[in-house]
């Protein structure tokens, strides 16, 4: 089977469920054959295999018709990551098929590759808290300027704003900032601001025909932080360790 | 020449703390049955902490489903159907056995099976009794349930009495803790009780009127108070004849309930399903129970009493024969109790 450009057809499934839209794509290393993006309504439980056969139906599209998953592995929503993931998963398993994991910043980053300014995906890390990431688009390529980091919302903007640079906000933030944008600091359109799964297959595409992807196995999200019971596990033990000491 | 094919079943259970995976043949036998146990990782926190377990289950599905099949020494396209418990159990982990199995029965273009991980527990004693067919009565008794039943058909549960407050292994839990037993507690306080004297404490039998309901928070209460009152006192606790006391007024409680409900439904056999269930003195004193009514009695060995995907596979066996299948946009139902089909 060839793909549109008439090379061997390498049929990637994108997966987004790291935010609140549930987003699903296939990519032929190409055309973006379909998209579907679902933000709000139905839980990610609910809406993402019925979503799914609708997407592939429309392109008819089988699901052993599949060369290899993309998947976006967070930092984001727990309980939506691991739905993503576990189907994913016993998916890439049941059609053995490979599996490339991708990081929902690097994703977010590439829903706007732009030059000359910072592109800054911040991803909802609860309590006042985001993700931030800071990437730049540089001659056709992706750079990390700043690695992810979970930080208050103001401190996040506080350091795109003394970067003396025009950024590009993106991802999932918890609204309009109390004092508004800082000078310098602008909001991506509600189109590009959240997940894409045809950004996470068009990266996932490049891994796979790389032959660099993951193990279904061993495959897990990228939490970023211990769950809450095993901080304060953790600091009552501290506690106990200074109290003795 | 009609050829009758097995019907052969991949289930998924991750309800709470188990991460678990079975292959299933013709409801009744089991290929294979493969748990990773969380317990270990729990301890620590002397409960089921959600989180983790959601954790941990997302790293072990895979590598539990594939040993599963692997020992089963099925290939993957001869599976007919894929299961996954539904609910009732932690909301993040059922997610997570409900999103593998969705995977797979699209990638297999297989029909999916929700199922009640209650009515696994019942349906584990099929396995273990390859003669035992309904109608019955059932004594569910687990660490988020205690219910009785009658099961007139297959697909068919009438509940006749399910617990105002705690379950009962709930309150053996607490109990546990309160004694500074390690978690799970149940085990603990049975093997603790094995040297006391089930009547040196007199904790009340809550209840007394209700024919088929049940309440423990009195008893665990009870309980409570009386290790407290010790403390202040300064009087010596005898932890063994707590335990044995404690679990006789958990037992008496049960096997009444289970009486009036083999009596009520005229049933011939009543069967225990449910973690509690591997209680030894449970048993013995529901065999006492059901000879005195001329009852037969029925109960999972010990590795099927607690959470396992054979039950899972076996319950999904008899929901598919009556065609009840679910779409792929089944969630996960966390409160899911006894429902009629």
């Amino acid at each position: 089977m060839k793909n549109s450009a008439g090379r061997l057809n390498v049929l990637i499934l994108g997966i987004d469920t790291a935010a609140s839209v549930c987003s699903l794509a296939l990519y032929d290393g190409v055309r973006v054959l379909s998209e579907c993006s679902a933000d709000g309504g139905l839980t990610h439980s609910e809406k993402m295999m019925p979503q799914l056969q609708a997407l592939l139906d429309s392109c008819a599209v089988l699901p052993c018709q599949l060369a290899g998953i993309a998947v976006s592995l967070g930092p984001g929503s727990f309980t939506g990551l691991r739905i993503g993931l576990s189907s994913a998963k016993t998916m890439a398993y049941a059609l053995k098929i490979p599996i490339a994991g991708i990081a929902t910043p690097l994703s977010l980053a590439w829903n706007l590759p732009l030059p000359g300014v910072w592109l800054s995906p911040l991803i909802d890390g609860q309590k006042g808290n985001v993700y931030q990431t800071v990437y730049e688009w540089r001659a056709g390529r992706m750079f990390e300027v700043e690695k992810t980091t979970l930080k208050s919302c103001g401190e996040a903007l506080s350091f795109l704003a003394q970067s003396g640079r025009e950024c590009v906000a993106l991802g999932e933030y918890p609204g309009e900032p109390p004092g508004g944008w800082p000078k310098g600091v602008h909001p991506a359109p509600p189109y590009v601001r959240k997940p894409r799964a045809a950004v996470a297959a068009f990266l996932g595409y490049a891994r796979i025909a790389a032959q660099d992807w993951d193990d279904p196995f061993t495959l897990e999200p990228y939490y970023m932080k211990k769950s809450e019971a095993e901080i304060l596990w953790e600091k009552r033990r501290t506690n106990i360790v200074t109290c003795e000491e | 020449m009609k050829i009758i094919k097995d019907v052969i079943i991949l289930a998924l259970e991750t309800s709470c703390d188990e991460t678990a995976a079975a292959v299933v043949s013709n409801g009744r036998g089991v290929l294979s049955s493969v748990i990773s146990s969380q317990i270990p990782i729990h301890r620590r926190f002397g409960g089921v902490v959600p989180e983790i377990a959601s954790r941990r289950h997302v790293g072990q599905i895979l590598p539990v489903i594939d040993q599963a099949v692997r020992e089963a020494g099925v290939d993957l396209s001869r599976i007919d159907a894929v299961a996954a418990t539904y609910g009732p159990g932690l909301a993040g982990a059922l997610l997570v056995g409900i999103a593998a199995a969705k995977g797979l029965a699209f990638a297999l273009g297989r029909p999916l099976i929700g199922v009640n991980h209650l009515e696994g527990h019942i349906y584990a004693n099929f396995i273990e009794h390859p003669e035992l067919e309904p109608p019955f009565v059932a004594l569910v008794v687990s660490g988020g349930h205690t219910a009785l039943l009658s099961v007139p058909e297959y697909n068919c549960f009438e509940l006749l009495g399910s617990t105002w407050d705690d379950a009962a292994g709930e309150a053996f839990d607490k109990i546990a803790r309160a004694l500074s037993l390690p978690y799970p507690g149940g085990p603990e306080i049975e093997k603790l009780a094995v040297s006391g004297n089930p009547a040196a404490i007199v904790f009340p039998r809550a209840m007394k009127d209700e024919q088929f309901n049940f309440s423990f928070s009195g008893l665990k209460s009870a309980a409570v108070n009386y290790l407290h009152n010790a403390r202040q006192t300064g009087a010596a606790v005898n932890k063994a004849d707590v335990a044995a006391s404690f679990q006789a007024a958990v037992i008496d409680m049960l096997s009444e309930r289970a009486a009036a409900g083999i009596k009520a439904c005229g049933a011939r056999k009543i069967v225990l399903a449910g973690g509690v269930s591997a209680n030894g003195k449970l048993r013995e004193v529901m065999a006492a129970t059901a000879k005195d009514l001329g009852a037969s009695l029925y109960y999972p060995s010990p590795a099927l009493c607690t959470d396992n995907a054979a039950m899972i596979g076996c319950r999904a066996y008899y929901l598919l024969r009556d065609g009840f299948i679910n779409d792929l946009a089944i969630n996960a139902c966390p409160a899911l109790s006894f429902v009629k089909t």
